[in-house]
């Protein structure tokens, strides 16, 4: 099993989880959030070597809306885009007074 | 967790034969500065094969040269997220500049490399010359 390098971005409407597949199969990949965990898993098979596995988890915080959740594998680089509910997001308060 | 790398031994059979056929080049001092990819090397009977691992790099920003002798791979990697608003809150992927060389193995074809990028991996071809290939002598 191999663990991917991983970096984690926060922007104020989402998160950005990047990790580091080169030489993933695309029809292999997994990405699965459940009960307050992100799991990504993907095969790799090269010629003339064993077929190798991606595998890592990682706990979320609250206040990700799952269903608008996005992943893209390009140039061997997995994104997963999860966008935070309304609630959370960062938004500016208007000040009140005179 | 980190955990630190004990250093390897160096004179291994393994590792003297990669520095007989491929031996790492010591950097210019223009790419001192540069990181290093991991790279797998095969043998075939007709040809080696280097994979380097490029993940998001694109094609465009990568630079194959053969000179000398010498088979160079340098390149450079941009920021996966780019944009003030990003705050990075864990960070494992390295951007910036990268480099390896190898010396080419007396038996290959130089003219005839080959580079493909896909997926995040460089795959060069470097196919093995006509007088180099295995063939049989028949007897008369």
């Amino acid at each position: 099993m191999i663990v991917p390098a991983v970096s984690i971005y926060e922007m104020p409407d989402a998160f950005l989880v990047a990790a580091d597949m080169p030489g993933a199969e695309k029809g292999s990949i997994q990405v699965r959030a459940e009960s307050g965990a992100l799991s990504i898993r993907a095969k790799v098979s090269r010629s003339g070597e064993d077929v190798r596995v991606y595998s890592r988890r990682f706990v979320l915080t609250d206040g990700i809306d799952y269903n608008k959740s996005e992943a893209e594998f390009t140039d061997g680089v997995l994104t997963v885009r999860l966008p935070k509910t309304a609630e959370v997001r960062a938004r500016d308060i208007p000040v009140q007074g005179e | 967790m980190f955990v630190k790398l004990v250093q390897q031994p160096t004179d291994s059979t393994f590792d003297s034969l990669i520095s007989d056929l491929f031996g790492d080049r010591v950097s210019s001092p223009s790419l001192q500065h540069a990181a290093d990819i991991p790279v797998n090397i095969q043998e075939h009977s007709d040809r080696y094969e280097i994979a380097a691992e490029v993940p998001g790099v694109k094609k465009e920003d990568l630079r194959i040269t053969v000179e000398n002798g010498i088979l160079a791979i340098s390149g450079q990697r941009a920021p996966v997220v780019e944009g003030a608003k990003a705050k990075v809150l864990h960070s494992e992927i390295s951007t910036g500049r990268f480099a390896r060389s190898f010396v080419i193995p007396r038996d290959v074809d130089a003219a005839k490399l080959d580079a493909h990028l896909s997926g995040g991996i460089l795959t060069l071809t470097l196919p093995k010359s006509e007088a180099a290939l295995p063939r049989e002598i028949s007897v008369k």
